[in-house]
C-alpha cells in the first residue's frame, strides 16, 4: 500500500488532491474548531447574561418535580424569587427589586462588587449572598447611604449590609425593568413573611450544564409548562439573528461554510486531473487481464491511503494554527475561550474523507466504461473526463454538506445559488467574450492579442480557471462585505452616546424640574415618557377571560400587566409595519409586531385596557416592529395622546449624561428622592468590549477563509499546468521570446481575473444584499469604493499568483515540455 | 504460474468469418467482413496493410480487447464470443502479452514498477522484483530499472513496454506496429529482441506492420485490403 501510495505521489495530479484534502483538512479543522469555539464562547456570554443556560420562570412557585427532573438529568439547579418591596433603613425607605437566590446563584456568569474594605474593586463572585445579610445596587445603596455591615429591614426581617452589587446577570429581565435590586439568600426569604400565595412575584427556577442533557430537559418539561410558566434557553440558535451574538455566529458558519466549498472545489478538480491519467492506467491494468474489481480495490486503496493520512495530518495542523489564533486573541482581548472539543475535529475529518468519495466514487463507477481497446487509439479516454455524474455528485454533495454545514436553509440556499448563478453568469461571459474575440480582433503578433486567443482557443480551461476565481473572489467579498455590515450594525446599535442612565418612578409634577436639571448639567435629550400599568380586559369587545388563544404563551401575556404610554410621534428606531401611525386626534393604538401576533390582534381590531379600575377603549390602529436592542425605552403599546384619559402615569427617561458628569445621580438622589436612577455605565462599557472582542475574533476566522481560499486558487492553476506546458513548449519551439510569452501570460491571468472579478462583486452585492435582508435583518449600503478596491485587488492576485505558479515553466527547454512523462 | 504450454501446430487463436461494423448517427461502416485467420502455438504472423483497412481492429478482436459483430472468436483454446468483459481478462491474464504503438508505460511508475504491474495483477505470483528484473535484464535495461519513462528514450521505453509483455512468458503477444514510433536502428534492434524472446519462451507472436523486412520474419504474412484478407 505504501508502495502504492508512493507511486502514486509522482504524478502532479495525485499530489494536488492529496494537497487539497490537507487544505480542507486545515480549513475545516481551523475554522470548524475555532468557530465552534467562538459559539461557544457566544453561548457561555448569553448564558452568563441569564446567569444560567435556561431557566423557567413563573408567577407561581414552581412544582418540584421540575427541579427533581433537572437534578436527575445532570443538571445544576439554583432558584430564585423576585418581588418588589420596600427597603427600610435610619436613613429612610425605597421600592426595591428583591431577589432571594439560592447560595449557588449565579450559575452563569458572575456578579461583579465594588471593592470595600480589603474586597478589592471588581471582585467577581460566583455565590449569593450568605445567609442573614444582602447586597445592593450601587443606586439603592447610595440613595439609602447603606454603610458596611449597618442593618436593613426587609419585611419582618433585619439584615446586615454587606456588598454593593456593581454588575449582576439581568436573570432575563429587560433592562428597563432593572430597579435598583437587592440580592438575599433564598433561605431567609420565609422569615420575612414578604411572600405569600397572593402576593406578585416571579419565581426562577435555573439550570446549567451541557447541551445534551439541557435539550433532554426542555423536551421533558416542555410540555408540562402551565401557561403562566414559560421557558427561555440562552441558545444562540433560539435567538438566531435577533440580536448581534446571533449574527455573529451566522457569520462564523457562513465563513466555515465557504471554506469548505471552495476546499471541496479543489479537490475536485485535482481529481478530474487526476482521472485523465488514471483512465490510462486502468486501461492497461484491463489489458493486462485485471478485473474490475481488483482495479477498483487497488484504486480505492491508494485514494483511502493518501486521504485518510493527508485529513489527519490537515486537520491537526488546523487544531494548531486554531490554537495559535485563540492565544493571540486571548492576549488581545483577555478572553480565554473555551477549549477545543472533539466533534468539530472529527467531523472535519469525515467530511475530508466524505468529500474524497463525492469526488472519486462517480469516476470509479465510470472505470467500467474504460475500453481496454482504447490503449490502441488514442482519444478515447478522453471521453471518460467529461463525466457527467462526476459533476452531478459533486453538486449534490456540495448542497447536502452546505445544508449540514449551515443548520440554516436560507443561509444554504443564498451560498449555494450565488456560487451557481457566479458559475453560470461565469460561462456566459467567457463564451460572449470568445465570440467577440473570435469576430473582432485580427490576429496580430501581440502578447495582448495572444492572450485573448489564449483565453478563446482554451474554453474549457478559461471557464473552469474563471468560475473558480469568481467563486473565490465571490466568497471572500460577500464574507468581507457581511463582516463590515455586522460590526457597523453593532457600533450603531450601542452609539458613544447611547443613555446610560435611565430614571424611572418621575412623578407627573418632577418632569419639568427634573428636566431642567438635566439640561443644566449637560444632558441634550431628556425625552420622558409616561409609564400607565394596566391590563388589556378586553378584545373586539370581548372579555379576554373569554377567548380562545392558539398559545400559551397569550393567555400568560394577557395575565400579565403592561406598560402603556401615550405618544404624538413614532419613536425611533420604530417602523410601522401596518396599518397608520396616528394622525390627527383620532384616538388609536399601536402595538408592537410580536405582541400583537401573540394576542392575535391586527390593524382594525379595538382593545379595550383596565387601568386600576378603569377601561378604556380604541381601535389598533398600526402595527410596530420594535428595535428593542436601540437602548431606549421600547413600549408594546402606545396610546395617542388623550386615549388613556387622566389615568395614574408617572414617567421614564433614558438620558446620556457625559463621563465628567458622573455624580449626577447623587444630585438627582437628593433632589428628587423618589426617583429611581439607573446607572447602565457598566453595563455599556461591557457590551462595547465585547463588541470589540468579537470583531477581532471575527477577524481571525475570515483570514483563515481567505487563506484556504488563496490555495485552493494555487492549487487550481496547478492543475492547469500540463496543458499551460504543452502551450509554452508550443510557442517557444515555433521561436516565442521568453518575454513574449511571459507576457501574454500575465495579461492573460489579469484578463481573466479581471472579468471573474467584476462578475464576482456584482453577484457579491446581490447576495449579501440578500442575506443582510433576510438573514442578518440590516440595512446594506452598496460600498462602491471597496468594490472598485477588490476587483483591483482581485486581479492583482489573479494574475501575479497565476504567474508566479506557472514562472518556472517558462526557463524549461521546449523539448524536455514536451516529454509525456514531465511534469513540473 | 499456471503456464499453457501450447505446442506448435496446436490452434492459439483464431477468427472464423468475423465481421466488425460500427454504426455512427444514420451510417453503418464496415470495418472488417469476413475474416478468417488462425495463429498457431509458438509460430509468429504478420498483419500488414494501408492505413484504415482495419489491421488495429483485427488485433483487438484477435486479443478478445474487442468483439466481432459477427462471427466466433477463439482464444487460447476457448470462444470469447459470449464472455463478458471480466471473463475475458481472466482469460488473458497472465498469458497474453501487449506491445503498443505509444509504448503506453505509467509516468509515473519507474521501469521495475512498470514491468511489475503485469506480473502484480496476476493472482498468486511470486518472486515479482526477481522475474521483473530478469525481464528488464532481457531486453538490456537492467541498469534503468529505477528511471522513469520521462528519463528514457523512445526506443528505451518500447524495450521496458517489451519487457513487460514477455514477463509472464505469454503464450501469444500481440504488437500493433511496435516500431511505429522509432528511427530505423532502433526497430531493427526491438524487432530482433521481439523475435527472440517468443522463440525462447515459445509465445505465439502476432504482430501489426507496415515494415515489409518485419513481416518476411513471420511464419505467417496476411495483408488486409479494406476490412479483407488477400
Ligand atoms: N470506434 C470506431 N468508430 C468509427 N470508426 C472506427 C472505429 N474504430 C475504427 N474505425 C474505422 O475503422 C477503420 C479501420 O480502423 P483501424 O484502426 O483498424 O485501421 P488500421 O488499419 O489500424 O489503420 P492504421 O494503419 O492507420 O493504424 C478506419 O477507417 C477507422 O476510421
Ligand atoms: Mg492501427
Amino acid at each position: 500500500m505504501s508502495g502504492q501510495f508512493k507511486r502514486q505521489l509522482r504524478q502532479s495530479e495525485f499530489r494536488l488532491l492529496f494537497a487539497s484534502i490537507l487544505l480542507a483538512g486545515i480549513a475545516l479543522g481551523a475554522v470548524g474548531i475555532f468557530g465552534d469555539r467562538m459559539e461557544r464562547e457566544m453561548v457561555n456570554r448569553t448564558s452568563a447574561m441569564l446567569g444560567a443556560d435556561a431557566q423557567i420562570s413563573s408567577t407561581r412557585p414552581l412544582d418540584d418535580s421540575y427541579g427533581l427532573k433537572a437534578e436527575e438529568l445532570g443538571l445544576e439547579v439554583a432558584r430564585s424569587v423576585n418581588f418588589m418591596s420596600m427597603i427600610i433603613n435610619d436613613r429612610g425607605s425605597r421600592l426595591a427589586g428583591v431577589r432571594a437566590v439560592s447560595s449557588n446563584y449565579p450559575l452563569r456568569g458572575e456578579i461583579v462588587l465594588k471593592g470595600q474594605g480589603n474586597l478589592p474593586e471588581g471582585q467577581k463572585t460566583r455565590s449569593a449572598p450568605p445567609v442573614g445579610s444582602v447586597w445592593a445596587a450601587s443606586q439603592l445603596s447610595k440613595s439609602l447611604g447603606l454603610k458596611f455591615n449597618s442593618s436593613v429591614q426587609l419585611g419582618d426581617s433585619v439584615f446586615k449590609y454587606q456588598h454593593e452589587i456593581l454588575l449582576e446577570p439581568e436573570g432575563g429581565a429587560g433592562m428597563l425593568r432593572l430597579a435598583p435590586r437587592i440580592l438575599m439568600n433564598l433561605e431567609d426569604l420565609g422569615e420575612t413573611g414578604l411572600i405569600n400565595p397572593a402576593s406578585r412575584a416571579r419565581f426562577r427556577l435555573m439550570v446549567a450544564g451541557d447541551r445534551d442533557a439541557l435539550s433532554r430537559f426542555e423536551a421533558a418539561i416542555k410540555p408540562k409548562l402551565k401557561e403562566y410558566e414559560s421557558w427561555r434557553i440562552a441558545d444562540t440558535r433560539q435567538q438566531q439573528v435577533r440580536n448581534t451574538v446571533g449574527r455573529i455566529v451566522s457569520f462564523i458558519r457562513l465563513a466555515i461554510l465557504l471554506s469548505v466549498v471552495l476546499a471541496v472545489v479543489a479537490m475536485a478538480l485535482a481529481a478530474q486531473g487526476l482521472w485523465g491519467k488514471q483512465a490510462n492506467e486502468v486501461a492497461i491494468l484491463r489489458c493486462l487481464g485485471q478485473q474490475h474489481r481488483q482495479t477498483l480495490k487497488r484504486l480505492a486503496r491508494s485514494y483511502l491511503g493518501a486521504a485518510l493520512p493527508a485529513a489527519l495530518i490537515g486537520v491537526l495542523t488546523g487544531f494548531g494554527l486554531q490554537a495559535v489564533a485563540g492565544k493571540l486573541v486571548e492576549d488581545a482581548t483577555g478572553i480565554a475561550l473555551p477549549p477545543a472539543s472533539w466533534m468539530p475535529g472529527m467531523i472535519a475529518v469525515i467530511i475530508c474523507l466524505l468529500s474524497l468519495v463525492a469526488v472519486m466514487l462517480p469516476i470509479m463507477i465510470s472505470v467500467k466504461q474504460i475500453p481496454a481497446i482504447s490503449l490502441l487509439r488514442s482519444g478515447q479516454t478522453d471521453e471518460i473526463r467529461k463525466n457527467r455524474l462526476a459533476i452531478y455528485s459533486i453538486l449534490v454533495f456540495l448542497i447536502l454538506l452546505t445544508v449540514f454545514l449551515a443548520r440554516d436553509l436560507t443561509l444554504a440556499l443564498s451560498v449555494l445559488a450565488g456560487l451557481v448563478v457566479a458559475t453560470v453568469l461565469l460561462w456566459s461571459c467567457i463564451r460572449v467574450l470568445i465570440v467577440l474575440a473570435n469576430r473582432y480582433i485580427a490576429p496580430k503578433s501581440s502578447a495582448w492579442y495572444l492572450a485573448v486567443k489564449a483565453i478563446c482557443s482554451n474554453g474549457s480551461r478559461s471557464a473552469w480557471i474563471a468560475s473558480t476565481f469568481a467563486a473565490i473572489m465571490f466568497s471572500l467579498i460577500l464574507l468581507g462585505l457581511i463582516r463590515g455590515e455586522v460590526f457597523e450594525a453593532w457600533e450603531k446599535s450601542v452609539p458613544d452616546t447611547a443613555p446610560n442612565l435611565f430614571l424611572i418612578n418621575i412623578k407627573e409634577s418632577n418632569t419639568e424640574p427634573l428636566k431642567d436639571m438635566l439640561v443644566k448639567s449637560g444632558v441634550t435629550k431628556a425625552d420622558m415618557y409616561a409609564v400607565i400599568r394596566g391590563r388589556i380586559a378586553k378584545i373586539n369587545d370581548r372579555d379576554v377571560a373569554s377567548l380562545d388563544f392558539k398559545s400559551a404563551e397569550s393567555r400568560h401575556r394577557i395575565n400579565h400587566e403592561f406598560n402603556f404610554t401615550e405618544l404624538s410621534d413614532l419613536p425611533a428606531d420604530n417602523t410601522v409595519i401596518s396599518g397608520e401611525w396616528f394622525s390627527s386626534d383620532e384616538p388609536g393604538l399601536s402595538i408592537e409586531r410580536e405582541t400583537a401576533q401573540v394576542l392575535e390582534v391586527s390593524a382594525g381590531d379595538s382593545l379595550t385596557l383596565d387601568v386600576a379600575g378603569i377601561f378604556f377603549t380604541a381601535p389598533v390602529t398600526s402595527i410596530r416592529e420594535v428595535k428593542w436592542d436601540n437602548m431606549q425605552p421600547n413600549f408594546y403599546i402606545i396610546a395617542s395622546p388623550g386615549v388613556l384619559g387622566d389615568a395614574a402615569r408617572n414617567y421614564i427617561s433614558g438620558v446620556y449624561v457625559p463621563q465628567e458628569r458622573g455624580d449626577l445621580v447623587y444630585d438627582i438622589n437628593r433632589q428628587f428622592p423618589n426617583v429611581t436612577a439607573i446607572d447602565l455605565g457598566m453595563l455599556l462599557e461591557r457590551f462595547r468590549k465585547l463588541a470589540n472582542q468579537g470583531s477581532g475574533a471575527i477577524s481571525v476566522v475570515f483570514l483563515f477563509t481567505f487563506a484556504s481560499a488563496l490555495l485552493v486558487f494555487i492549487g487550481m492553476i496547478q492543475a492547469q499546468k500540463p496543458s499551460r506546458q504543452r502551450e509554452i513548449a508550443l510557442l517557444k519551439s515555433m521561436g516565442a521570446s521568453r518575454k513574449f510569452i511571459k507576457n501574454s501570460i500575465f495579461t492573460e491571468f489579469a484578463l481573466t481575473g479581471f472579468i471573474a472579478g467584476s462578475v464576482a462583486c456584482i453577484l457579491a452585492m446581490l447576495s449579501s444584499w440578500l442575506l443582510a435582508r433576510n438573514l442578518f435583518e440590516l440595512s446594506f449600503n452598496i460600498p462602491w469604493g471597496a468594490l472598485a478596491l477588490y476587483i483591483f485587488c482581485g486581479t492583482l492576485i489573479v494574475s501575479v499568483t497565476g504567474f508566479l505558479s506557472i514562472r518556472n515553466l517558462l526557463n524549461e527547454l521546449p523539448v524536455k515540455l514536451l516529454s509525456p512523462g514531465f511534469v513540473k | 504460474m499456471d503456464k499453457v504450454n501450447i505446442p506448435p501446430e496446436h490452434v492459439i487463436a483464431q477468427t472464423i468469418r468475423i465481421n466488425k461494423s460500427v454504426t455512427m448517427g444514420p451510417e453503418t461502416i464496415n470495418i472488417l467482413n469476413d475474416v478468417s485467420l488462425t495463429i498457431y502455438g509458438g509460430t509468429s504472423a504478420s498483419i500488414s496493410g494501408i492505413s484504415g483497412s482495419g489491421k488495429t481492429t483485427l488485433l483487438g478482436i484477435l486479443a478478445g480487447l474487442d468483439l466481432p459483430s459477427s462471427g466466433t472468436v477463439s482464444l487460447l483454446g476457448q470462444t470469447i464470443n459470449d464472455m463478458n468483459e471480466d471473463q475475458r481478462a481472466q482469460l488473458r491474464c497472465g498469458k497474453v502479452g501487449f506491445v503498443f504503438q505509444s509504448f503506453h508505460l505509467l509516468p509515473n511508475l519507474t521501469a521495475l514498477e512498470n514491468v511489475s504491474l503485469a506480473l502484480e495483477v496476476v493472482p498468486n505470483s511470486n518472486q515479482i522484483r526477481e522475474r521483473s528484473l530478469a525481464a528488464l535484464e532481457h531486453v538490456g535495461l537492467a541498469a534503468r530499472s529505477r528511471h522513469l519513462p520521462s528519463q528514457m528514450s523512445g526506443g528505451e521505453q518500447q524495450r521496458v513496454a517489451l519487457a513487460r509483455a514477455i514477463v509472464t512468458k505469454p503464450a501469444i503477444l500481440f504488437a500493433d506496429e511496435p516500431t511505429g514510433n522509432l528511427d530505423y536502428a532502433t526497430s531493427a534492434q526491438i524487432e530482433e529482441m521481439m523475435f527472440s524472446l517468443c522463440k525462447d519462451f515459445h509465445s505465439a507472436l502476432v504482430v501489426v506492420t507496415h515494415d515489409k523486412a518485419l513481416a518476411k520474419r513471420c511464419d505467417q504474412h496476411h495483408v488486409i485490403e479494406a476490412g479483407r484478407l488477400v
